[in-house]
């Protein structure tokens, strides 16, 4: 309260969880959280090592499972449950969209003759968003945004926009890229309560730290 | 200068474009769709498919080619830009307060047949637009499925409502392709012939392209001549299925309820509903279950599917303006394609052209990965 009389009216958003997947390790608030194991796949030794069952894991593409697996370690250690079911948006973003999907499906068509509707379903890069309202129950507001690095300006700013329209109270915002056996996973879950006044700038260092 | 603001300021809404099989102007299109003309049309083997769904192609003399390498879409897109700004005083787009959204659900995967074709990442389209015209911004790309038009005009409002933009110019587009086309057939999504959204014998979608553009505004003297109001607008999941349509509607229920209620508008108050009908069994059903949740039984509502297909990211775009001139017209077209019930609640689907009951146009969408939005307009 020694500031008082200072505090604006304007909302300043706020970190409350962070998670970091890249080269093979993941993070979470900047602390390592595990490694891979050699034995499977990366993706696969997260899934185990955060000691999951949830069989629709296996059916998902490796875009959606990342951004599944980012979405379930941040939120877990976010208060999930002092929010309303559509009080928590989720603004995920990437380069890419779903063009390893789209390849994988584009390339079976055109060796097999048939088209995969499995495949095909996750050619959408929302899809993801999907998986992570469905596993979470959440029913609120979604958007899937392009750009060609991640973007914390603009992530930042959907989060002010829905906090100024009271669209949420909360947002879990992401950045998911897969490029092979390469992953690229930031997850943030971003509140207008806190006391310490998040930049992208500071997001963005943030970020770039691993 | 310090703006004030009491409640939900104003959003006007205005500078209609668009490209798509039925003309390359809103009038045109309109003027199209009151003579009960479609676009959708039988296509042999269209794209090497072996489908006999009907499809809604743009034909090329519309769109001169802007550049030597630009893609259909992007020729598509160029016009609607052109058109939009056209319609204003000047064009906002070149300075810092001005944003371009794009909405699209795959860009130009008609170019995935040749590898590595530097023109199939999304993010190209933004480069070519900001290259094209001198773009201040980058512009964003929303590729959110079905819902991406009207959650692009959804997301516009809200950036110029928390002081970010002044001026949003929402640009939707997708083309018809090899890709889509194949997958929807596997999905077994496609109708033979035509569409029939709401109709009993209805049996899935036809795929049709368009691109089509909306400028957003906190200034209503940007536009040369008419603009309306955008009132409040909400997007939801079904937390349900990736692929399924909610049996509840619950997303497309919350979604209306959470664009209506901060409006203080009542479902009651309601003039017309543009809704999403797709013609596919779910899709259709699911919506009757949701409009009645919401209280939107009696409203008149038509799909426009049958007059130019499923134009995916184009369709909230595209619907949300032809929306508008039904309104500025007092002329709500035919639900093309709508013979008899075929939804298990009751909706007032429009089955001759009739006028709008009130002066707030309601337009929804729903797509896969559960995704639903609502946004609510007044007509001036």
């Amino acid at each position: 309260m020694q500031c008082g009389s200072f505090i604006q009216d304007e909302m300043s958003l706020s970190l409350k969880t962070y998670c970091r997947i890249k080269d093979n390790e993941v993070y979470i608030n900047g602390e390592l959280f595990c490694q891979h194991m050699e034995e499977e796949p990366f993706l696969r030794s997260v899934y185990k090592h955060i000691g999951l069952n949830y069989p629709k894991f296996f059916k998902m593409d490796a875009l959606s499972q990342l951004g599944f697996l980012g979405a379930e370690m941040t939120l877990m250690r976010s208060e999930l449950e002092t929010y309303a079911d559509d009080e928590v948006a989720v603004i995920y973003s990437n380069r890419s969209s779903s063009l390893e999907t789209d390849h994988a499906y584009y390339n079976s068509l055109k060796e097999s003759g048939i088209a995969s509707p499995a495949l095909f379903v996750y050619t959408l890069p929302n899809i993801e968003v999907g998986e992570i309202c469905i596993r979470h129950k959440l029913y609120g507001e979604n958007n899937f945004l392009i750009t060609e690095r991640f973007d914390a300006a603009q992530l930042l700013e959907q989060c002010e926009a829905l906090f100024a329209d009271n669209a949420a109270k909360a947002v879990l915002i992401a950045w998911t890229e897969v490029n092979g056996e390469e992953h690229d996973g930031f997850f943030a879950f971003i509140t207008n309560d806190g006391m310490e006044e998040l930049t992208s700038e500071s997001l963005t260092d943030i970020y770039l730290d691993r | 200068m310090p703006k004030v603001r009491t409640g939900l300021s104003e959003v006007y809404v205005g500078a209609k474009s668009v490209i798509c099989p039925l003309g390359d102007t809103p009038a045109k299109v309109y003027d199209a769709m009151l003579r009960g003309e479609t676009s959708l049309q039988s296509v042999e083997k269209p794209f090497g498919v072996d489908t006999t769904s009907y499809v809604g192609l743009v034909p090329n003399s519309f769109i001169p080619k802007e550049h030597i390498d630009s893609t259909k879409l992007e020729d598509m897109l160029v016009k609607c830009y052109e058109h939009s700004v056209n319609k204003l005083r000047f064009d906002p787009f070149q300075d810092e307060d001005g944003l371009v959204i794009i909405c699209t659900t795959k860009g130009n995967i008609d170019k995935i047949d040749k590898d590595d074709d530097p023109r199939l990442p999304l993010t190209r389209l933004s480069k070519f637009m900001r290259q094209s015209f001198d773009l201040a911004n980058e512009p964003m790309v929303v590729s959110n499925a079905c819902i991406s038009g009207v959650l692009g005009i959804i997301t516009s409002a809200r950036l110029i409502r928390a002081e970010k933009y002044d001026h949003v110019l929402v640009l939707g587009g997708d083309v018809v392709s090899e890709f889509t086309l194949s997958g929807f057939a596997a999905l077994h999504a496609l109708t033979e012939g035509a569409c029939k959204p709401y109709d009993k014998n209805r049996t899935g979608i036809n795929l049709g392209e368009a691109a089509a553009g909306l400028v957003l505004s906190n200034d209503d003297t940007l536009f040369k001549g008419r603009c309306d109001e955008y009132v409040s607008g909400a997007s939801a999941n079904d937390a349900n299925h990736i692929s399924g349509p909610s049996r509840t509607g619950e997303g497309l229920h919350r979604s209306i309820e959470r664009t209506l209620n901060p409006a203080s508008v009542s479902a009651a108050q309601i003039g017309y509903l543009s809704a999403h009908g797709t013609g596919t069994s779910f899709n259709d059903e699911m919506e009757s279950i949701a409009f009645e949740r919401s209280g939107l039984s009696d409203v008149p509502v038509n799909s426009m599917k049958g007059y130019f297909g499923h134009t995916l990211g184009a369709a909230g775009v595209i619907e949300t303006l032809l929306g508008l001139e039904a309104m500025k017209r007092k002329e709500l077209v035919a639900s093309l394609g709508y013979e008899e019930e075929g939804v298990s609640r009751p909706m007032n689907i429009i089955k001759q052209t009739t006028s709008p009951t009130s002066d707030y146009f309601l337009k929804t969408a729903s797509g896969f990965g559960g995704c639903n939005a609502a946004a609510l307009f007044k007509t001036r």
